[in-house]
């Protein structure tokens, strides 16, 4: 590429240097930025091999005087793969660099602390700012699905401002909870993070015991580091971000249209021996109220952020404000969120000292697309209600009885005329300080608040299911939450010798967590029209409820790590908690860890390897623990209530535990065994991990023998253990000017079995709906975690069975003596105990269908999971597409017996599906498909052909952006985008949606009772620099 | 854990700021237990809190109707699909809505365990001891009475459970007659140290005359099927005998169940309950109310009702017909006169539609017209024990002691305030048709019925006329004397077995 002029330039600069003139040097400048071009402020720009350099600026922007054309300049930035070029006869060269998420000088934040990635010897997986801003999402758990390895997101619903369910290497517990601790900028948090996702910096998952340890007893779930935005000293950067988003429903379930419906409810008749209903369906003909599309609309999603950096040599701060309204596709749903962010940094005592002060407020407002009320299907909600209710009512204001005398719930009504709204305010604002005592050792305090207010106000107006009965009914909720945390801690760095760097950190931990209730009702309101505004109309009043409680928790903590000429690298950490949720005999608890690396490439023989640039082995095995019950779980207690002794209410003491002075905390032991691989500069890169993790002293809900007068306990007893593969690929596909492909390929897969439980070695989950046929899972020793358990059907009743029974005189096993043909014929599986003259037990099957008949019929947890990222760079133009999927998981269709059967025993008739209808079973198609019973089924328990498979490959992002090719003094940068958001998915499964897990509960996993459903989404956006 | 703190205070100090509080555990919502019993009014609210087992959680006051008035040929309810089928129709099974009550009744024993074991340790002078922990057996007794007559042979439970080890929560069933034996010995004990009366600040809480007359009626069920110790007869006389002059029947019959009059002298033991209070009311009152009735909260659930049969069993003459059944009633918004129509079409607001034929009459015995707001908080209390069962009783333990004249004196004294002329009948046998007939009629949808039927060996009969029996095609089996033990109380403890036929 040399040019003849270019060699004559430098035979001529040359000449002059020799000469000792050194007037020759050139400047150039330019600007860095990111593939995507984002300023890359603070990089730092070098002449290669002098120590000539620069830092851009806040632009980006840098200015470098060189020591002539021939010179190289090298561009270095944390997380981004170094670049480098000559000058030539440039004046202005820009640099574009591209992201090297596992570069190893990258600074990785772990507890208490940072490391470089090079020395980590743990599983920690680091997603960066970079991926936080492609993608369109309302709170971070969102934002992790699909992008790290180990992690499994599930988010509950699609309501707007809805969570989900994170699980870091499957479930460590049955009752102690599953969920991470997050730790932002330090301070350890109850739940998840609820303010600005945009104003993250990055995020760290820790994964092993090795990286997790360091925080004891709640560590075993994995913790997630969240690092928010700082300043950096410069000129200030105003930096503005708007978008919109239009989002509909992914799917509709079509149900009877009025003519259908009327023909459905005649022959359901008939076959009752009653008079037809209605005279002449046809008469409906395109008639009907369809109710999803009632209630179901299209949603709108706006946001605005600004965020403004900056400093000068003492002090930096990034503030930022942002404002969100989503409203759902539910009509009325609706989440806002107003979030304000001040990071201030302040060097003092000559830099020896520096302040670091985080301050957040976020104020979340919602409505609720609302609950009904009744059992199940109606508790529901308006989504379920929509799919069920009758078409066939005068009006979608109707409200009253229906034919039956009974309550109509009118979905639209519930969604309109209800008010379900919730709001939160939370502060967490922490406070560090930094001290260098000597150059080798730094003194850390941080000490921080999360404090939440959440109030839930509703008001049920008298033409909606419990506002009905109470004539109005305005319920008040408020939870307050407290917790204080502070650490401090010392942290000593040396190298000696060259060869042997030594890293401790040390310290202690303070956390309180108070928790305040209260709650309460007023009905019956003459006038309603005020609702919650003048709720002291309603004159009938409710006892209130409340409740009070505090833990505390006090904590030692340390690592050492040691490195020898980094290539043997040595952690050790450990962590003493003692928690007041213990019981008297268990109040301390230690943690210990050790973990080993070996960084290969360091080695002789292949630190000069031409392809392989990285490899490093780890190995870790450490404990960890989970004491998340809540308090006062090991006393014995007395409750009170009420008995009215001569009419007048009395004060009553219930008992309503016993003692267990051993309760103690769940321990996680976990083995991790893992592999960076990096190959030709780090263009490909593989990190694999295999782990065993092993949770005994599980705390269970045990329940007891009722003739104890308790129904249950909580106790350590069992144990599971998870085992599991991770796999994360990243690749520079393409990497030349102007056009870039960076592809990141994630896999997880892990299997969650119950070894031990205690007792009689079985568990059944929580009912998963009232009314609904009971539990629907089991857990058993030496099986998988989280199976469905129910009855399994035989097809539908045939005549020829009956037939077979008149025969036999043995009559058709029955579930409650139903034996109507086109009902569910469930398989007579087993019976009770049968003891043999040599003691073995049998359970031959009994002729009858109970309990006992039961068997496992699918699970809940998926084989692997999927996420796969690609960035592709064209000049100006930058395109993101993300993809992730679950596979092998299985879904409890809950909803659809409901939807399908024709009749539901406890309630009046409701709507039914056109597929059911279609195909049901009837004497001229006796179908033997279970999903199709004939018409007036009685409800069925947890069966198999509820069961579906719920693998998807979903579409998740694209996300496209434009750059505008002007950098101005004022206008410093512009870019467009354009996002889609779950545009496609594939899957086989029927309900609303394949991404579901409808029961709070971490014991019911996996079931679909028909709640809100998700939306695809398109988002316009903008952001510009200044 | 003294090592641990120690540190703790050290690392602080060198902070400086992290403070370190004791590790105890400070209760806010709820009473430790350590110095729970200081005095009786202590004792008092423990024993309340055994009585408050009677407050069954949500809608288990129907449950209960239909466990023990349900399996009769004179309940009838309007959903036959599920549970409140399975119980009318005497259809039972290990899942079927009954099971509760084990639960429930040990809940109670326990605490009722727990004021016996406790109550010597607050130093209460003799007297005054002996009649707390008398209440605690009593109701012990109440509770166990009701397991015995639902499961048959059950575990006894005789101390607070302090432990949840194999020997103290997972005993064997005990065999019938020792779970008896308790129950004699809790109400002799009862019988002995119950204050005399009660004043009517003090309505609800058991006394002598309570205690004898559960424990007459628990010699009368032991000299029925199925131990038929016959010899109880006579003491079943000699006890609740005990209660005549103390109890007295209300002249009016409608009297007994108006909520203004409650308290009366014929009840024996109840549960008091509050209007328009939730969680001290019942939901009784809203659930057999007919639809837009001014007696209940609107659009009572007419969930169950009386059968035709039970109605016309009833002489046009007696008083406790219109009292018993809702036969006529005032549309509350329409005004129209909603009447039953026996054997024709069904009436307009009280059919029970479409395949949950056949209809039923509205029960007219719970009405509480003040409580217009809520389901859940209806006044009228939940009569167990009132004199016209102890009259009834004498009557049955007469006759079959072959004193017919006695118990003739008995039943007239019933039968005259029903406004009937006194009965003559000399035949034994036929006698005791008419007592159990009587029975029946007086004490209609009051929780008897199924353990009468159990008692008298009924049972099989009157599934022949149960008119949900005969709906639901279920015939009857032997196992149906007794409940089956519920599915989930087998699997948490494996020493106790089914009953025979389940």
């Amino acid at each position: 590429m040399k040019q003849p002029n270019s060699r004559l330039y430098f035979i001529l600069l040359t000449l002059l240097t020799a000469g000792g003139l050194m007037a020759q040097s050139v400047t150039i400048a330019g600007t860095v930025t990111g593939p995507n071009g984002t300023p890359l402020i603070g990089a730092t720009v070098a002449e290669t091999g002098t120590t000539t350099g620069t830092v851009a600026d806040l632009d980006g922007a840098y200015s470098l005087t060189v020591s002539g054309p021939e010179a190289e300049v090298s561009v270095t930035y944390t997380g981004y793969r170094t670049a480098r070029r000559k000058v030539n006869n440039q004046s202005s060269i820009n640099f574009v660099l591209q992201e090297d998420s596992e570069t190893l000088e990258q600074i990785v934040v772990v507890g208490y602390g940072s490391q470089k990635r090079s020395d980590i010897t743990g599983s920690v997986t680091s997603v960066g700012s970079a991926e936080l801003e492609t993608a369109v999402f309302n709170t971070v758990d969102q934002l992790l699905q699909g992008r790290a390895a180990g992690v499994q997101v599930t988010s509950s619903n699609g309501a707007p401002g809805s969570g989900s369910t994170i699980r870091i290497r499957g479930s460590n517990s049955i009752l102690a909870g599953n969920g991470p601790l997050y730790v932002v900028d330090g301070i350890p948090i109850a739940g998840t993070p609820n303010f600005n996702p945009q104003d993250i910096s990055n995020i760290e998952v820790l994964k092993d015991a090795s990286a997790t340890a360091i925080y004891g007893s709640r560590g075993a779930n994995g913790v997630i580091l969240v690092t928010t935005k700082r300043g950096t000293s410069g000129k200030t950067k105003i930096s503005i971000d708007a978008n919109t988003t239009t989002s509909s429903v992914l799917t509709q379930i079509d149900v009877l249209n009025g003519q259908q419906y009327a023909e459905f409810r005649n022959e359901a008749a008939v076959d009752q021996g009653e008079a037809a209903p209605f005279d002449d369906p046809a008469q409906f003909a395109g008639q009907g109220i369809n109710w999803q599309d009632e209630i179901i609309g299209s949603g709108q999603r706006t946001n605005i952020g600004l965020n403004i950096t900056g400093g000068g040599d003492n002090a930096r701060f990034f503030v930022s404000g942002d404002y969100l309204l989503d409203q759902g596709i539910v009509i009325n749903s609706n989440f806002r969120r107003y979030n304000a962010r001040a990071n201030v940094d302040i060097d003092a005592l000559n830099d020896r000292v520096t302040f670091k002060v985080g301050m957040n407020l976020t104020q979340r407002e919602g409505r609720n697309a609302g609950f009904g009320v009744g059992g199940f299907p109606n508790a529901l909600g308006p989504i379920t209600n929509a799919l069920l209710s009758e078409p066939l009512v005068p009006s979608r204001d109707f409200f009253g009885e229906t034919a039956e005398k009974l309550e109509f719930y009118n979905p639209y009504l519930e969604v309109t005329e209800k008010n379900n709204r919730n709001f939160r305010t939370s502060i967490l604002a922490n406070f560090q300080m930094d001290a260098k005592i000597t150059d080798d050792l730094t003194f850390t305090f941080n000490g921080g608040t999360n404090a939440r207010i959440d109030l839930t106000e509703v008001f049920t107006p008298s033409t909606v299911g419990a506002g009905i009965n109470a004539r109005g009914l305005a319920t008040s909720n408020t939870g307050r939450s407290y917790d204080l945390i502070s650490s401090a801690y010392l942290n000593y760095k040396k190298v000696i010798n060259g060869d042997h760097s030594l890293n401790f950190t040390g310290g202690v931990e303070y956390s309180e967590f108070n928790n305040y209730s209260y709650n309460s009702r007023v009905g019956d309101f003459e006038l309603e029209i005020l609702g919650l505004e003048q709720p002291n109309i309603g004159t009938s009043f409710f006892g209130p409820g409340g409740g009070r409680s505090l833990a505390v928790l006090q904590s030692g903590f340390f690592r050492a790590n040691y490195a020898y000429q980094n290539k043997y690298l040595l952690t050790f950490t450990g962590r003493a908690d003692g928690s007041s949720r213990f019981a008297a005999n268990n109040k301390v608890a230690y943690f210990p860890s050790a973990a080993i690396g070996w960084r290969v490439t360091e080695e002789d023989f292949l630190q000069d390897d031409d392809a392989i640039s990285n490899l490093k082995l780890r190995v870790s095995y450490g404990a960890t623990g989970s004491q998340s019950i809540g308090s006062y779980q090991s006393r014995a207690r007395y409750g009170t209530g009420q008995y009215p002794i001569g009419n007048v209410p009395a004060l009553a003491f219930i008992p309503t535990s016993v003692e267990n002075p051993n309760l103690s905390w769940e321990t996680t032991r976990q083995f991790n065994a893992g592999v960076d691989f990096g190959l030709w500069n780090n263009r490909l890169e593989i990190i694999a991990d295999y782990f065993i993790k092993t949770t005994v002293d599980l705390l269970a809900n045990v329940p007891l023998s009722q003739q104890s007068g308790f129904g249950g306990t909580i106790d350590n007893l069992g144990s599971i253990e998870n085992k599991g593969v991770e796999l994360s690929i990243n690749a520079f596909i393409m990497d030349r000017p102007g056009f870039t492909w960076n592809t990141g390929l994630n896999y997880t897969t892990f299997k969650t079995t119950v070894v031990e439980l205690g007792g009689n070695g079985e568990l059944f989950g929580p009912g998963i709906a009232s009314n609904f046929g009971g539990n629907a899972h089991i857990y058993r020793e030496g099986e998988e975690f989280g199976l469905f358990y129910g009855y399994v059907t035989d097809g539908l009743i045939q005549q020829s069975d009956l037939d077979a029974a008149t025969e036999s005189g043995v009559p058709l096993p029955a579930f409650n003596n139903d034996r109507v043909l086109g009902h569910w014929k469930f398989r007579d599986l087993s019976g009770p105990d049968v003891v043999d003259a040599d003691g073995n037990v049998t359970n031959p099957s009994d002729g009858r269908i109970n309990g006992l008949d039961r068997q496992v019929i699918g699970k809940s947890n998926p084989d692997f999971l999927l996420g796969w990222n690609n960035d592709f760079t064209l000049g100006n133009f930058s395109l993101n597409v993300f993809i992730q999927g679950s596979f092998g998981n299985d879904i409890l269709n809950a909803i659809h017996p409901v939807l399908n059967s024709g009749f539901l025993s406890n309630q009046s008739y409701k709507n039914q599906t056109v597929d059911w209808y279609e195909n049901r079973w009837t004497p001229e198609n006796p179908t033997n498909d279970p999903r199709y019973p004939s018409i007036n089924s009685i409800s069925a328990p947890v069966a198999d052909f509820m069961i579906e498979d719920g693998t998807y490959v979903r579409l998740k992002n694209v996300s496209l952006r434009y750059r505008l090719p002007v950098n101005t003094e004022t206008i410093k940068s512009v870019q467009f985008y354009v996002t889609g958001t779950n545009l496609i998915t594939l899957t086989n499964y029927t309900g609303f949606d394949p991404e579901v897990s409808s029961v709070g509960s971490a014991l019911a996993p996996g079931v679909d009772l028909g709640v809100y459903p998700r939306q695809r989404a398109v988002t316009l956006g903008l952001t510009a620099g200044f | 854990m003294k090592y641990f703190y120690k540190t703790c205070l050290l690392l602080s100090l060198f902070i400086g700021l992290s403070a370190c509080e004791s590790l105890e555990e400070k209760p806010f919502s709820f009473i430790g237990v350590d110095n729970i019993y200081q005095n009786e009014d202590d004792v008092d609210k423990a024993l309340l809190g055994v009585y408050e087992t009677l407050f069954f959680p949500g809608v288990s006051d129907l449950w209960y109707t239909l466990s023990t008035s349900g399996p009769s040929e004179m309940i009838t309810v309007r959903l036959k699909g599920g549970g409140q089928g399975q119980m009318s129709s005497v259809d039972f099974n290990e899942t079927s809505p009954h099971g509760q009550f084990w639960s429930h009744f040990y809940r109670g024993i326990n605490r009722a365990n727990n004021v016996i074991k406790i109550t010597p340790s607050v130093g209460l002078e003799d007297g005054l001891e002996n009649a707390k922990i008398a209440e605690a057996r009593f109701l012990r007794a109440f509770f166990y009475f009701h397991l015995a007559r639902m499961f048959g042979d059950v575990p006894l439970q005789l101390e607070p459970t302090e432990d949840f080890s194999d020997e103290a929560i997972r005993k064997p069933r005990a065999p019938l007659t020792e779970v008896y034996a308790v129950i004699i010995a809790d109400l002799d004990f009862a019988a002995a140290n119950l204050p005399l009366t009660r004043p009517a600040n003090q309505f609800g809480r058991a006394s002598v005359a309570v205690a004898n007359t559960l424990l007459g009626k628990v010699y009368l069920q032991m000299a029925g099927l199925p131990l038929q110790q016959t010899e109880q007869y006579s003491k079943a006389i000699s006890t609740l005998e005990k209660v005549i002059g103390v109890h007295s029947l209300q002249e009016k019959y409608s009297d007994v169940f108006d909520i203004a009059t409650e308290g009366n002298n014929e009840i024996i033991f109840a549960r008091p309950n509050l209007s328009n209070v939730e969680g001290s009311g019942t939901v009784m009152t809203f659930f057999q109310g007919a639809p837009n009735t001014p007696f209940s909260f609107p659009i009572g659930q007419y969930q169950l009702a009386f059968t035709e049969l039970l109605y016309n069993s009833f002489d046009s003459m007696d008083l406790r017909r219109d009292v018993t059944f809702l036969y006529e009633y005032t549309h509350i918004n329409t005004g129209d006169t909603i009447r039953y129509n026996p054997g024709g079409e069904p009436t307009a607001g009280l059919q029970f539609g479409g395949p949950r034929k056949p209809n039923g009459i509205p029960i007219g015995k719970l009405k509480d017209p003040s409580n217009q707001l809520n389901p859940f908080g209806h006044g009228n209390d939940l009569i167990y024990l009132r004199y016209a069962d102890v009259l009834l009783m004498l009557a049955e333990a007469h006759n079959e002691m072959g004193e017919g004249g006695t118990s003739r004196d008995y039943l007239n004294e019933v039968l005259q305030r029903a406004g009937l002329d006194d009965e003559n009948e000399a035949d034994q046998n036929s006698l005791r048709e008419l007592i159990k007939l009587e029975r029946k009629k007086e004490l209609a949808g009051e929780f008897h019925e199924y353990f009468d039927l159990q008692r008298w060996g009924d049972l099989e009969a009157s599934m022949a006329v149960n008119p949900d029996a005969i709906l639901r095609n279920v015939a009857y089996e032997p196992k149906l004397e007794l409940y089956p033990l519920p599915r989930g109380v087998l699997e948490n403890n494996e020493n106790l077995t089914q009953n025979p036929g389940y």
